[in-house]
């Protein structure tokens, strides 16, 4: 009977390796040119504040929600001093991808360092079952 | 010699005196046509390119959203992101619940990715026993806390806020399918899927396991643990015993598994499994409740006059941090559901024969049918207000312009129309649940009456506030 153990148990440690580098390699890159990518497009809006009349209208944490421009109308109708094309707000990107990177590429090592220990002990268990002389 | 155990209620069975009520009603609920008889239903659920072939385009466009929403435009009505994800994705996710329960869970690119990741380097640890006792408590937890700091720190209208909380979450999706078996992450801790399984007890299909077939059975749990083709059940259910929706995902691994095609597919009457829950959960009457709360919240915040009151609210304290003004009000918006069940259940409690707390437990899920409404009117304001933007989003990824075009897939009247209709559908689910929960517990006309009405006040209060909010204007989300 196939598991989903026993599926999971026969990938090799050097190919999961591979992946798990080539993972963090892969984001870490990506993350990189994000740094100084030309994201920054609002204009005079906080990070994480909506310039849009959204749902949820969110202001910055130290002003008033109905003092924030742009909270009651439509997109479309906006001025343009707070048109979100005028200026720019950087993001964290490189950090935040850079430790989303990191932060899964040890959860995926740490998972296959202890999948190994776990297997290398269940092979050792089954090996002195198989030495042990039977009782009958 | 011990003594001979004291006799209970049911056993006098010529004392004329016993309450006719110390029992329920445990009539199991009606088969519906299976589904399975069809054949091409049949081949398409035992195909192995199932769910397979659903997963790849999805994850493909999981892709361009994260990508998008991390590294695409900063402004949420440019980012189509945003637009497939807020507006396209969110409002048609409830909808996809209520018609074919949780298989958005076997098409997740989330689950995937746990599959992915435990066929890698999986430690295939057992699930922890606090998360089998307290995961459903986490997940009513964790979306609250999602949907607050969605209002405090602007997720939904933020692209890049969106996007961290995708990376969170894949985060979390690592780690469980790195360390834990099968979806730990979707069973005990994904918030959607605590949604996804309150609303799939309204569903209108099943999966159930023929009993019949199943006594005979000599495959030891096959269904559950899987064979050398297919895996065990992802969800950790057992179809041979599993009597409610909330935990299967249609993914079919147990069809598939089954030597004995004892796994069934059947049409049953939407909502119905609500009144033949026989073990009622107070967590998941909590989450319901929850969920009234928000979908409470998200209206009030969406209306014009939402402004006012912050206005008013400032004038009147002083307090100007909108985060502090909003946590007040969420705290009560969610209050108010659960508030209004405990008081309606403690009302119950006082004329029939059991408790607050299992009233509360067990009449929760008579408002699952008004939350569902209620959340996928919400959304259709979304999807039909704000529709277009997904295509121009889209077609702007190409360098179209759509200089200053309406979002809107119809007028403002039609979208009313249609959230009315669903509110009136959810208030009558919702009435018609309770009345046939009450007359399940419960034989006597007089228990009967005395139990339900509570659950009508409350009923008609939440659905009345609901027909108030949407009929005042809203602001849009993109």
């Amino acid at each position: 009977m196939r598991t989903i153990t026993n599926d999971v148990l026969g990938s090799s440690a050097a190919r999961t390796a591979v992946v798990t580098l080539g993972l963090a390699l892969l984001l870490t890159a990506g993350a990189a040119p994000a740094v100084a990518f030309p994201t920054a497009q609002w204009a005079s809006i906080a990070v994480g504040a909506s310039s849009e009349p959204g749902d949820d209208p969110m202001p910055a944490q130290d002003e008033p929600a109905h003092d924030m421009p742009g909270m009651d109308m439509p997109a479309e109708d906006m001025p343009a001093e707070v048109d979100e094309h005028a200026g720019g707000t950087s993001r964290p990107r490189g950090l935040v991808l850079g430790t989303f990177a990191g932060v899964n590429a040890a959860v995926l090592l740490a998972a296959m360092m202890l999948r190994h220990r776990t297997k290398d002990g269940h092979d050792r268990k089954r090996a002195l079952r198989a030495a042990a002389p039977t009782t009958a | 010699m011990p003594a001979p155990a004291p006799a209970r209620p049911r056993d006098h069975d010529v004392d004329h005196a016993a309450d006719p009520d110390e029992t329920p009603n445990l009539t199991p609920m009606p088969v519906g046509r299976d589904l399975m008889a069809i054949p091409l239903v049949r081949r398409a659920l035992r195909s192995r390119w199932y769910p397979r072939i659903l997963e790849i385009p999805v994850a493909a466009v999981f892709g361009l959203v994260a990508y998008q929403l991390l590294l695409g435009p900063d402004a949420a009505h440019d980012n189509p992101g945003t637009a497939l994800m807020w507006v396209l994705w969110w409002p048609l996710i409830p909808i996809v619940f209520f018609f074919i329960g949780r298989f958005w869970c076997a098409v997740c690119p989330f689950g995937a990715l746990s599959d992915l990741v435990q066929r890698l380097v999986g430690a295939q640890r057992p699930v922890p026993v606090f998360l089998k006792r307290y995961g459903i408590w986490i997940i009513d937890a964790s979306f609250l806390v999602i949907t607050w700091a969605d209002h405090v720190w602007g997720v939904v209208e933020s692209p890049w806020g969106s996007g961290v909380l995708l990376l969170i979450l894949t985060t979390a999706v690592i780690i469980s399918g790195a360390f834990f078996q099968r979806r730990t992450f979707c069973r005990y801790l994904c918030f959607l899927g605590g949604l996804a399984g309150n609303y799939a007890r309204v569903g209108m299909v099943e999966l159930r396991a023929d009993s019949a077939i199943c006594k005979t059975c000599k495959a030891r749990a096959v269904c559950y643990n899987g064979n050398d083709k297919v895996a065990g059940c992802p969800l950790f259910s057992f179809p041979r015993t599993m009597d409610d929706s909330a935990n299967c995902s249609l993914c079919a691994n147990c069809i598939k598994s089954c030597p004995n095609d004892a796994i069934q597919i059947r049409v049953r009457k939407p909502a119905s499994e609500l009144w033949f829950i026989r073990k009622p959960q107070i967590e998941q009457s909590f989450l319901a409740m929850a969920i009234m709360g928000i979908v409470l919240i998200q209206n009030v915040t969406m209306l014009e006059v939402w402004q006012d009151v912050l206005a008013w609210i400032e004038a009147t304290t002083g307090v100007t941090s909108y985060p502090v003004i909003f946590t007040v009000a969420f705290v009560v918006a969610v209050g108010l559901p659960v508030g209004l069940l405990a008081a309606a259940s403690r009302f119950a409690a006082a004329r029939n024969l059991e408790n607050t707390r299992t009233n509360f437990a067990r009449f929760g899920y008579a408002l699952i049918p008004l939350d569902i409404a209620g959340h996928i009117a919400h959304n259709l304001f979304h999807l039909l207000a704000e529709g277009k933007s997904v295509f121009y989003t889209l077609a702007g990824m190409f360098g179209s312009t759509n200089d200053g075009a309406s979002m809107a897939l119809v007028s403002t009247g039609t979208i009313q129309v249609l959230q009315f209709g669903l509110l009136a559908l959810g208030i009558a689910g919702s009435l018609y649940t309770a009345r046939r929960i009450a007359h399940r517990r419960y034989q006597t006309a007089a228990r009967r009456r005395a139990t339900l009405l509570p659950y009508v006040v409350i009923i008609s209060l939440l659905g009345a506030l609901n027909v108030y909010f949407f009929l005042l204007p809203m602001a849009m989300r993109m």
